[in-house]
C-alpha cells in the first residue's frame, strides 16, 4: 500500500493544505497561556489536527467552576494544578502530539522571564490583563513570533492577531484562469489558427475549446476593429452574436461555453492593483541578506514583469475542463504548461541574479516554491498587522471607532466594553460582576450594590471614550454594559467552542502559511 | 466580502445583520417550552424569596456546613433547612451534624465532671462528622449491609422497559424487512431471468440489496452515540465517560444510582448561572431569573441527529451547557445518499433501480419507523449531518408533524460544514423558511456525463470514474466495490493511472481516487467546532430564553479571514415541504413526460430524486412505484405532456424518497 497510517488519519485536512500545510504544522510548537475552557477548546482544534506540540502555562488550582465548564477537566481534578491536569487530558486526543506543561504563573514569568515565550512558533494567551499583555506582545513582536489574544466573556468573544508581517503565496483562489484571451502569446495564437471551423465535421465542430473558438473570433473582431477589443456593450452584444451564428445547433456545449466565457476575451490581462502594491513595497525595493524568500521573490517576478513578460505577470499554466476531445485538450494544456515553464525558467534566473547581489546560494529558494510563485503570482498576500502598542497607546483609531460606534448596529460596542472590563480590572483585580438589569415582573430589584457596579463600569467605559476623544456617547452602550455586568466575566461552553475553532483556524492558517488569515481583530456577537 | 473594507482601517469585525436589540419579528412558537410552562407555575403560586438564594450563597462558605438553625426550630423540622439539591451523604451529615449539636446543649446531669467529658467526646464526634472523618455516604456501606440492599426490590427504569419493547419492535421490523428482502431479491432474480438484454455495465442488483441486513442491525442497535467519529475524534472513552450520566444509553442505570453518579460539584455551574440567574437587556420578557438550571438539568429533552463530526462536537457542548436528556441517533445508517454514493455521477438511466428501490424501502421503513410522537417527545432537535437527504427527510418530517397545529412545532437546528465554510440555522417548521426553501443554495454536485468518462476523458477525475464505473463492473462482474476497502481503491487506482498515461493526462493520484470514489468532502476541526458551537448556543438561548435567538440562518466563511453573514431567508411560498401554492413551470409544449421529469430532477429548488406524476383530477401519469402502477403508466413517458395536462393544469408531483408533494402548474411555451 503506498498510503501511510497517518496520511490515512488526516485525510479529510490534507484536502485542504496538502503535505507541505501538515508537516508545517507537524513542526509547529504553541503555547497555551491559561488553561482556560476557550484555550483547551483552541488546542483541541489544533490537537486534533497534528500539531508538533503545545505547552500550557498556568499556576491556577482547578476549581468547581473550571471543571464545570471545560471539557478537559473533571471532579477529580479540582485542587490540581490547571496547567498538568488539561495537558493530561489534550494529550488524549492526538499520541503524534506531545503535550508539555509549567506550573507557573504566566504573569510573573512576563515579568521576569520574557524570554521563555521566544521559544514557540505562536503564543496565544488568554485572561492576560493589560499590562502584561503589553509587555508580552512587545517581545513576541521583537522576536517576529504571532501572538494570539482572545478572551470570551458572555455571549461576546473577542481575538486578535498581533505579528509584524505575514506573506502568503498559497493563498487559494477560487479558480486559477490565466487564458491570456486578449494577449494570446505566439504558441498559443498559432494553434488556434490550426483550426479552420467551416471544414469540420459536426463532431469536431461540437468538440472545438471554447479557448480556440474565442480566440478565433476575437482574432477576426480585431481585424475588423483596428486591432480593438469589443469594449461597449453594444460590440460585447454584437461579438456574442457572431459567436452564436457560429453555432451549428443550440446542443454545441462548447459554444455554450464560449458565450458564457465571453466577458473573459474583453478583460484586459493587467498586474492586479494588490500585487502592484506589494511589487512597491520597500520591502520588495530594497533586498538585504535578511529579506525573505517571499520578498526576493516578489522581486524577481516584479523583474520579470518589467522585463520579459511586458508588463504582465508570468503565466500560471492551468486551463479549467473545457468541452473538448482528450487529444485537443493535452495539447492546450501542453501549450499553457510550456510557457509556463518557460516564465518559471526566466524568474530562476531573476532569482538567481538576486540571491547573488544579497550574498546567498541559489539553493536558498528551491524550484517547487518558484513554480508555486510563479503559479499564484496574481493572487500573493501581505498582511501587516498593527502592534498592540500602537492599538492601546500611541495610535488608536478614534475616529474610527468614534464613527462606528454611532452605528448600533456595528460590533465595535463590543470591542470598547472589552477594553473597559481591562481597565476595571485592573483598578479592582476583578471582572464587573451583577445581576444590574431587572423589569417589572421579575421577584427581585436592583439595589444599591447593582446598582453601583452598573456605574462603576460605566466610569472605566467613559474614561476610555475621554481618552479617544469620543464626546459622543451613543445610549445603546448601556445595554451593553448591563449585559457585560450580567456575563461577570463568565466562560459559557459554547461560545468557548466557537471562539477555539475560530482561533484555531487562524493559527493554522499562519502556521502552514495558507489561506489570508484575519487582519487583525475579530468580535463574535452571539447574544 | 472576506476581510472586508474595513481591514484598512485595522479592524475586521464580523458582522450581524441582525442588531441584537431588535426583537424578532416571529412570536415564540414553542407552546410548550419548559420555560413557558413553569412561568405559569410560578405566577401561581406566590413569587420566589430572595431569601431562599441569599441562603444558598451563605452555605456554600467552608466545608458545605451551615451554622445550626435559629433554637426556636423544632428539630424534627431541621430537613427543611437543608439544600435540596445536595447529595444525599452531605445532606445526611448536616442533619446529624445539627442533631448532635442539639443533643450536646440539651444535656444535663448532675455530675459536672462526667457531663463535661461526655460533651468533650460529643464534641470530637460531632467534629469528625463535620469535617467529613465519620462517613455518612450510604453508598459506600460495609458488606454487612450487602444481603440487605440484594433483598431490596429494584424498580427498571422506565427508560429500560421503552428500550426492551422498541428492542422488540425492532426485531419484528427485522423480521418483517427480512422477508421482504427476500422477496424483492426473487422478483429481482425473476426479472433479470426475464430481461434478456441485461447491459453488462449494469452491476448485479442482488449484491446492492445485499447491504441491507447490515445495514438495519447497527439500526435496530437503536439509540446510539454512533461512530463517534474515529477521524474527529480521538479520545472516545473520555467522552463516553464524561456523558455517561448525562446521556441515555441503551442500559441506563436505575435512578438511585443515577442520583450517586449525577456529577454536581460545587461551582459546577456557576459561569452558565450568571447568565441563567439575572436579566440581561436582551432577553425575551419570559425570561425567569434563576430557573434556567432546572429547565436544563431536568426538564428539557433534545435529540441530536448525526454522530460524526459535527455530532460530537454538539454532544459535547450540550453536556457542558447543562443539557442532561439527550437523545442522539445516527441517521447515517439509514441516508440514502450514502447508499446512493455507488450510484453516482451515474447517468440516471444507467444503473439498478431495483437497488434504488431498495434503499428508498430502508429510508421509508426505518426513517418512517419513528413515528410523530416520537418527535414530538422532544423539545427541540439539532441536525449535525453531513448529508442534504437525511436532511430534507427530518426537515420534511418536522414540517408535516406541525402543520395545521401550532402545538406541534419543534424547532429544527441544522448545522452543516464544508471545509473552511459551513452554516448554522434555526428551522421553526411553519413559521420559518425550511431548509427545501433554501435547497437552491446548495453547490450543485460535478456530474460527469457519461461520454465524457467514456470517449473524451481530460481531467484525471475522468480516468477514476472511468475505473469506477465502467472497468469495476466489467473486471470484476459480481463482486461489489467497497470504498472503504484500500484494495479496492488501488485497484481503481491502478487502472485509471492506466488510462491517464494512455491520453496523456497527468494528476491521478490514489487519494484523489479515495476522494473522487469515496465523494469526500474536506472537513476540519475547527470549521466543525464553530459550526457545532453556534448551533448549541442557539439551542440554549431558545430553551433558557436567556437571549433573542438567531433568525435565521448564519452563513460562515473562513478561507478569507474571518466572516459570517446573519440573515433572514425568506419563507417560499412554493416550497414543496412548506409552502402552500403552486410552482408554476414554462416548458416545452413538445416535452414529453420523460424529459419533464428529469427537469423536475435537473431543477434546483427541487431535485427530486423519483418523482411520481398525477394530475389534479387524480389521473395517474407517471408512478415510480409500486410496480404494478409503475408498468401501468410507464408507456406515459414516451407521450407529450400536453397530450395529458392541459396548458394551466396542475400536477401534483410526490417522491418516494421524500416525504413531500408539490403541486405544479405547467405552462406550455
Amino acid at each position: 500500500m503506498n498510503i501511510d497510517k497517518k496520511t490515512q488519519k488526516y485525510d479529510r485536512q490534507l484536502r485542504l493544505w496538502q503535505a507541505s500545510g501538515q508537516a508545517a504544522l507537524e513542526n509547529s510548537k504553541v503555547c497555551l497561556i491559561n488553561g482556560t475552557a476557550t484555550g483547551c477548546e483552541i488546542l483541541k482544534d489544533l490537537v486534533l489536527p497534528g500539531i508538533g506540540s503545545f505547552t500550557v502555562v498556568d499556576k491556577k488550582e482547578v476549581d468547581g467552576a473550571d471543571a464545570g465548564i471545560s471539557f478537559f477537566l473533571d471532579e477529580d481534578r479540582i485542587g490540581t494544578n490547571r496547567a498538568q491536569a488539561v495537558t493530561e487530558l489534550l494529550q488524549e486526543l492526538n499520541e503524534d502530539v506531545r503535550g508539555f506543561y509549567l506550573a507557573e504563573d504566566p504573569i510573573s514569568l512576563i515579568e521576569n522571564r520574557l524570554d521563555y515565550f521566544c521559544q514557540f512558533t505562536i503564543v496565544i494567551a488568554t485572561d492576560i490583563p493589560e499590562k502584561p499583555l503589553l509587555k508580552l506582545s512587545e517581545a513576541l513582536w521583537n522576536a517576529n513570533i504571532p501572538l494570539f489574544i482572545v478572551r470570551t466573556t458572555g455571549f461576546i468573544g473577542y481575538f486578535r492577531i498581533v505579528h509584524p508581517e505575514h506573506t502568503v503565496v498559497e493563498t487559494h483562489p477560487d479558480s486559477i484562469m490565466d487564458l491570456r484571451l486578449d494577449v494570446p502569446f505566439p504558441a498559443l495564437e498559432q494553434y488556434a489558427k490550426t483550426f479552420d471551423f467551416d471544414s469540420m465535421d459536426n463532431m469536431d465542430h461540437g468538440h472545438i475549446p471554447y479557448v480556440v473558438i474565442l480566440l478565433k473570433y476575437l482574432d477576426q473582431w480585431k481585424k475588423d476593429h483596428d486591432g480593438k477589443l469589443p469594449c461597449t456593450s453594444a460590440e460585447k452584444k454584437q461579438f456574442k452574436q457572431i459567436i452564436e451564428s457560429g453555432r451549428r445547433n443550440v446542443d454545441e456545449e462548447n459554444f455554450a461555453e464560449a458565450l458564457a466565457n465571453a466577458w473573459r476575451a474583453f478583460t484586459a490581462t493587467k498586474v492586479p492593483h494588490q500585487v502592484q502594491e506589494i511589487f512597491n513595497d520597500p520591502a520588495c525595493e530594497t533586498l538585504t541578506a535578511n529579506s525573505s524568500s517571499f520578498w526576493i521573490l516578489a522581486r524577481a517576478i516584479r523583474d520579470f514583469v518589467a522585463n520579459e513578460g511586458q508588463g504582465l505577470l508570468p503565466l500560471a499554466g492551468s486551463v479549467p475542463d473545457m468541452k473538448a476531445d482528450t487529444s485537443t485538450y493535452v495539447s492546450l494544456q501542453t501549450i499553457y504548461r510550456q510557457k509556463a515553464k518557460a516564465e518559471i525558467a526566466i524568474v530562476r534566473s531573476h532569482v538567481n541574479k538576486i540571491l547573488n547581489s544579497i550574498g546567498r546560494t541559489s539553493d536558498f529558494i528551491h524550484d517547487d516554491e518558484i513554480d508555486s510563485f510563479c503559479k499564484h503570482a496574481a493572487f500573493i498576500q501581505v498582511i501587516r498587522y498593527r502592534s498592540l502598542k500602537e492599538e492601546y497607546i500611541s495610535d488608536p483609531k478614534k475616529a474610527e471607532i468614534d464613527r462606528w460606534l454611532q452605528d448600533p448596529q456595528d460590533n465595535i460596542v463590543h470591542y470598547v466594553l472589552i477594553r473597559a472590563i481591562d481597565k476595571f480590572y485592573e483598578a479592582n483585580n476583578r471582572y464587573p460582576d451583577a445581576a444590574t438589569f431587572f423589569i417589572e415582573e421579575d421577584p427581585e430589584e436592583a439595589t444599591e450594590e447593582s446598582k453601583s457596579e452598573f456605574e462603576l463600569l460605566k466610569t472605566y467605559v467613559n474614561i476610555l471614550l475621554s481618552e479617544w476623544q469620543i464626546t459622543n456617547i451613543p445610549d445603546h452602550l448601556d445595554d451593553y454594559i448591563h449585559e457585560i455586568c450580567r456575563a461577570g466575566g463568565s466562560e459559557l461552553p459554547n461560545m468557548a467552542s466557537l471562539l477555539g475553532g475560530l482561533v484555531s483556524q487562524e493559527v493554522i492558517k499562519l502556521i502552514t502559511r495558507q489561506y489570508i488569515p484575519l487582519n487583525n481583530t475579530s468580535i463574535f456577537d452571539g447574544i | 466580502l472576506g476581510p472586508n473594507e474595513e481591514e484598512d482601517q485595522g479592524f475586521v469585525f464580523i458582522r450581524r445583520r441582525n442588531a441584537p436589540i431588535q426583537e424578532s419579528i416571529i412570536p415564540i412558537p414553542l407552546t410548550e417550552t419548559p420555560i413557558i410552562k413553569k412561568n405559569q407555575v410560578i405566577r401561581q403560586s406566590k413569587r420566589r424569596s430572595s431569601l431562599e438564594k441569599r441562603g444558598k450563597r451563605a452555605s456554600s462558605i467552608g466545608n458545605g456546613f451551615v451554622a445550626k438553625p435559629h433554637p426556636d426550630v423544632n428539630s424534627n423540622e431541621f430537613f427543611r433547612h437543608i439544600q435540596a439539591e445536595l447529595p444525599e451523604p452531605i445532606k445526611l451529615r448536616q442533619l446529624l451534624a445539627w442533631c448532635g449539636l442539639r443533643a450536646l446543649d440539651k444535656q444535663t446531669s448532675a455530675d459536672e465532671n462526667a457531663l463535661k467529658i461526655a460533651k468533650i467526646i460529643e464534641q470530637e464526634v460531632l467534629n469528625d462528622l463535620i469535617d467529613g472523618k465519620i462517613s455518612t455516604s450510604w453508598y459506600h456501606r460495609q458488606n454487612g449491609h450487602e444481603s440487605l440492599e440484594k433483598t431490596l426490590p429494584r424498580k427498571p427504569h422506565p427508560q429500560n422497559i421503552v428500550n426492551q419493547r422498541k428492542l422488540k419492535e425492532h426485531e419484528a421490523t427485522l423480521q418483517r424487512l427480512k422477508a421482504e428482502y427476500e422477496e424483492w431479491t426473487k422478483l429481482i432474480s425473476e426479472i433479470n431471468a426475464s430481461v434478456v438484454n441485461v447491459s453488462p455495465s449494469i452491476p448485479s442488483s442482488e449484491d446492492k440489496i445485499s447491504i441491507l441486513p447490515d445495514e438495519i442491525d447497527i439500526i435496530v442497535g437503536g439509540l446510539r452515540l454512533g461512530n463517534l467519529s474515529i477521524l474527529h475524534w480521538r479520545s472516545l472513552s473520555y467522552l463516553y465517560d464524561m456523558m455517561a450520566a448525562t446521556l441515555m444509553q441503551t442500559d441506563v442505570p436505575t435512578p438511585e444510582d443515577s442520583d450517586s453518579s449525577k456529577k454536581v460539584w460545587l461551582g459546577r455551574w456557576s459561569h452558565i448561572n450568571k447568565i441563567l440567574d439575572r436579566r440581561g437587556p436582551f432577553c425575551d420578557k419570559s425570561f425567569s431569573p434563576g430557573h434556567g438550571e432546572d429547565i436544563l438539568l431536568n426538564q428539557c429533552r433534545i435529540l441530536v441527529i448525526g454522530a460524526g463530526g459535527l455530532g460530537c462536537e454538539i454532544l459535547k457542548n450540550l453536556a457542558l451547557s447543562g443539557f442532561k436528556d439527550i437523545e442522539v441517533i445516527d441517521m447515517d445508517t439509514i441516508d440514502v445518499s450514502n447508499l446512493n454514493r455507488q450510484f453516482l455521477f451515474r447517468p440516471a438511466d444507467v444503473g439498478s433501480p431495483k437497488a434504488k428501490v431498495a434503499a428508498e424501502f430502508i429510508m421509508k421503513r426505518v426513517a418512517g419507523d419513528k413515528d410523530d410522537d416520537y418527535y414530538l417527545g422532544f423539545h427541540l432537535i439539532i441536525c449535525g449531518l453531513d448529508s442534504v437527504e437525511a436532511r430534507r427527510w427530518i426537515n420534511a418530517t418536522l414540517v408535516n408533524i406541525a402543520q395545521d397545529d401550532p402545538e406541534r412545532i419543534r424547532v429544527l437546528i441544522d448545522g452543516g460544514t464544508e471545509g473552511f465554510k459551513g452554516q448554522a440555522r434555526v428551522i421553526i417548521p411553519t413559521v420559518t423558511s425550511c431548509y427545501e426553501c433554501s435547497l437552491d443554495m446548495l453547490n450543485k454536485q460535478t456530474a460527469f456525463p457519461i461520454c465524457t468518462i467514456a470517449n473524451t476523458p481530460r481531467l484525471p477525475e475522468h480516468c477514476i470514474e472511468w475505473a469506477s464505473v465502467i472497468q469495476w463492473p466489467k473486471e470484476r462482474e459480481g463482486e461489489k466495490m467497497d470504498t472503504d476497502d484500500p484494495t479496492h481503491i488501488q485497484w481503481l487506482y491502478d487502472i485509471a493511472l492506466k488510462r491517464a498515461m494512455e491520453f496523456n493526462i497527468t494528476g491521478v493520484t490514489y487519494s484523489l481516487t479515495q476522494g473522487v470514489v469515496k465523494n469526500i468532502i474536506p472537513a476540519i476541526a475547527s470549521t466543525n467546532a464553530i459550526i457545532a458551537a453556534a448551533c448549541c448556543n442557539e439551542a440554549f438561548k431558545i430553551i433558557t430564553t436567556s437571549q433573542p435567538y438567531l433568525n435565521n440562518y448564519m452563513m460562515y466563511i473562513g478561507n478569507e479571514g474571518v466572516y459570517t453573514y446573519t440573515f433572514e431567508h425568506q419563507k417560499k411560498d412554493d416550497c414543496p415541504v412548506c409552502g402552500n401554492q403552486s410552482a408554476f413551470l414554462d416548458v416545452d409544449k413538445e416535452i414529453t413526460v420523460e424529459d419533464f421529469i428529469e427537469l423536475l430532477k435537473e431543477k434546483p429548488t427541487i431535485q427530486l430524486k423519483k418523482p411520481s406524476l398525477t394530475t389534479d383530477t387524480n389521473e395517474k401519469i407517471y408512478w415510480q412505484s409500486p410496480p404494478f402502477f409503475e408498468q401501468r403508466t410507464r408507456p406515459n413517458l414516451e407521450k407529450r405532456l400536453s397530450e395529458l395536462v392541459k396548458d394551466g393544469g396542475t400536477i401534483i408531483v410526490t417522491d418516494s424518497t421524500l416525504p413531500i408533494s408539490l403541486n405544479v402548474t405547467v405552462s406550455y411555451v
